[in-house]
């Protein structure tokens, strides 16, 4: 191309002017912004852990397409779990968020927000901390989220404990010492997060407490048929489940702590627990103060067979047919324990008398049993889940012609007042 | 003119001024001079406060004072202060809420213009939180010292202090026990359940309103194993055999 000398002058003025300008744009266009870091409101900032609290109290839909994509052996197409059993699960909250896109409208403006996983190492023996960073627009914040949905305090006082023949010595006091009781048997979830936990710590190199491979065969092996991760676990032995509690530095419910609570603790008000003893008349069910709140009264009253109410109270062997989510909380007392009468046979540690080592009422037996009372206690060997597994002298043994029998479980946590 | 500024303490509140606790709007009066803690808060073992100097009439104007990232937050880390707003005439705290969502407003008034200045603290106390389940992560809260072994005392209960470190028990595991010279109070060792078997401690069924108890009292009090029975030895320990 011929350019004349005019046009070349020209082009090296404006070649000229351009290339300070080039150079001082340069940082920007080629580098990249830098991110900033925009202020955020308070109002913003609770709106925020607003959406975490929630999602934290179970507010999470199992049939969400993030689940399915994150963790499809959670997604379930249709969700019937209850948010209680679905409260304070890490793993759960984890595929919720992950790659989740969430923005939050404060005054008519659209905030990006985005949660992090921490990994969290303590020399911490047992279950870890669950550590997330909320980011608000580039502002992060460390949050530990607390593993307590699903626990609760027995209020400080008298109660009925241990079956004695001295009255005078089934009678206990908290004395100052606090019970955090689990609110539900524990769950094949909460087996399967213990388990996953346990593997992580082999591969690390710590320590193994004994071979839990029978029970991962059970709870992580990869089969077709999708498990019920929310039905209680009932499959596990005595020293498991000693171990599973442990892992949550919790231990497994007394024989006395759990006649505390299937028993109606008989007074008044909440307040009298802590200055006056239980009556000697406590109803044997935790329902209400009278005998004649009992379920099994009242539909021998109104001569009517197990329906979804009584079922509601006592999950009995007339209710197996119902599903068993839409009744849940089923059988909740006035400590706001749930599981309490039916349901699986409940393992219970009993240091005074260890032959009496189950809670039998269960949905193995009918409405109409008198197994179905606070106080009764069965051994179990803790071998197996045959039938020759279980003794339960002179009380109505489980139903014939089953052969293997659930027994499920609880943790509590025991701890010193200052 | 009002000037309206938010203030969120995303950090767990450890002291707030008694009459905030009461709910109820007020003004900071009295006593004149003096420094008033308005609210402290912890991030990672240090603090930080809020303190207001009330004005002296005609003498002296008040003053807000901030203090962060101390060790403890006290008036001898004045000079630490982070933000100081002079020339206050009047305060005043008003719209308290302390269970929903735990704020107050600072309504100052400086020559003419008056100010509002808006503190929400979420994080206020475990049981009336409005997030109970939720913490500001602290790293330095990890690392819990596991130094005692199983059957070691992890809580006195004869003595004056009655503090215990039964959390550093293996699994935290713990088991608490009495002894006939302080049947009233709860000793404890570490071990889950270590009690009532063969020369174990005597298990707890309750404590005594006692300040001793007898051997024969004691039986009201624990319980051994099916098949074992209470004893007592000189030192006061109550034993199974």
């Amino acid at each position: 191309m011929n350019i004349k000398p005019n046009s070349k002058i020209l082009l090296l003025i404006i070649v000229a002017t351009l290339l300070p300008l080039a150079l001082l744009l340069y940082p920007t266009i080629w580098v990249g912004k830098e991110k900033v870091q925009t202020p955020v409101s308070s109002d913003l900032w609770v709106l925020a852990i607003d959406e975490i609290d929630k999602a934290w109290r179970g507010n999470i839909s199992l049939s969400d397409p993030l689940i399915k994509e994150n963790c499809p052996h959670f997604y379930r197409e249709n969700d019937d779990i209850p948010s209680e059993l679905k409260s304070c699960r890490s793993e759960i909250f984890k595929c919720f968020f992950e790659g989740r896109k969430t923005s939050l409208k404060d005054k008519k403006k659209f905030h990006h927000l985005s949660i992090n996983f921490k990994q969290i190492s303590s020399s911490l023996e047992g279950k870890q901390p669950f550590v997330i960073e909320l980011n608000i627009d580039e502002n992060p914040l460390l949050l530990e989220l607390n593993d307590n949905c699903r626990q609760v305090e027995l209020p400080q006082g008298a109660y009925w404990g241990n079956h004695a023949v001295n009255i005078k010595e089934r009678l206990w006091h908290t004395s100052g010492i606090r019970y955090f009781i689990d609110r539900f048997l524990v769950r094949r979830i909460d087996i399967r997060e213990w388990l996953i936990s346990m593997t992580a710590k082999d591969k690390a190199g710590v320590k193994k407490k004994g071979s839990l491979e029978r029970l991962k065969n059970i709870y992580l092996a990869k089969t077709n048929d999708s498990i019920d991760y929310y039905a209680p676990a009932s499959e596990l032995l005595p020293n498991e489940m000693e171990d599973y509690c442990s892992f949550r530095r919790a231990e497994v419910l007394s024989s006395q702590v759990r006649t505390a609570i299937t028993f109606h603790h008989g007074r008044e008000t909440t307040e009298d627990i802590f200055t006056r003893p239980p009556s000697s008349n406590s109803a044997p069910h935790p329902f209400g103060v009278r005998k004649q709140k009992s379920p099994q009264f009242k539909a021998e009253r109104a001569n009517k067979k197990a329906d979804a109410d009584t079922c509601r109270l006592i999950f009995s062997k007339e209710c197996r047919e119902m599903s068993y989510y839409s009744l849940f909380p089923n059988s909740m007392g006035w400590s706001g324990v749930s599981e309490l009468l039916g349901g699986p046979a409940e393992y219970v540690v009993n240091k005074k008398y260890p032959r009496k080592n189950l809670h039998p009422s269960s949905y193995y037996h009918s409405l109409d049993s008198t197994v179905h009372q606070a106080g009764k206690r069965v051994f179990w060997s803790g071998k197996g889940h045959r039938r020759i597994d279980f003794n339960f002298f002179t009380l109505p043994f489980f139903d014939k012609g089953v052969d293997s029998f659930d027994v499920g479980f609880r943790c509590m946590k025991v701890r010193l007042n200052e | 003119m009002i000037e309206i500024r938010g203030n969120i303490i995303l950090a767990p509140v450890t002291e707030v001024h008694p009459l905030i606790k009461e709910g109820k709007s007020f003004s900071f009066d009295s006593p004149v001079g003096s420094y008033q803690k308005i609210i402290e808060w912890k991030k990672a073992n240090l603090y930080s406060c809020l303190f207001y100097k009330v004005p002296i009439r005609n003498e002296q104007l008040g003053e807000l004072i901030q203090i962060e990232g101390v060790k403890v937050c006290s008036l001898r880390n004045l000079k630490k202060a982070s933000l100081k707003i002079e020339g206050i005439t009047s305060l005043k705290i008003q719209d308290i809420d302390l269970i929903k969502k735990p704020r107050f407003k600072l309504r100052y008034n400086i020559e003419e213009k008056e100010f509002i200045k808006e503190y929400t603290f979420p994080f206020f106390s475990r049981e009336n939180s409005l997030w109970a389940g939720i913490n500001i992560y602290e790293s330095t809260a990890l690392g819990r010292d596991t130094s005692l072994v199983k059957e070691q005392v992890c809580r006195y209960g004869c003595k004056e202090d009655r503090s215990n470190n039964c959390q550093s028990c293996p699994s935290g595991h713990w088991t608490p026990f009495i002894s006939l010279k302080c049947p009233a109070s709860v000793s404890a060792i570490c071990g889950l359940r270590e009690c009532g078997g063969r020369e174990q401690k005597a298990c707890l069924r309750m404590t005594a309103l006692k300040s001793k108890l007898t051997c024969e009292e004691a039986r009201n009090y624990v319980y051994c194993s099916y098949g074992l029975d209470v004893n007592c030895l000189n030192n006061g320990d109550i034993i199974c055999r």
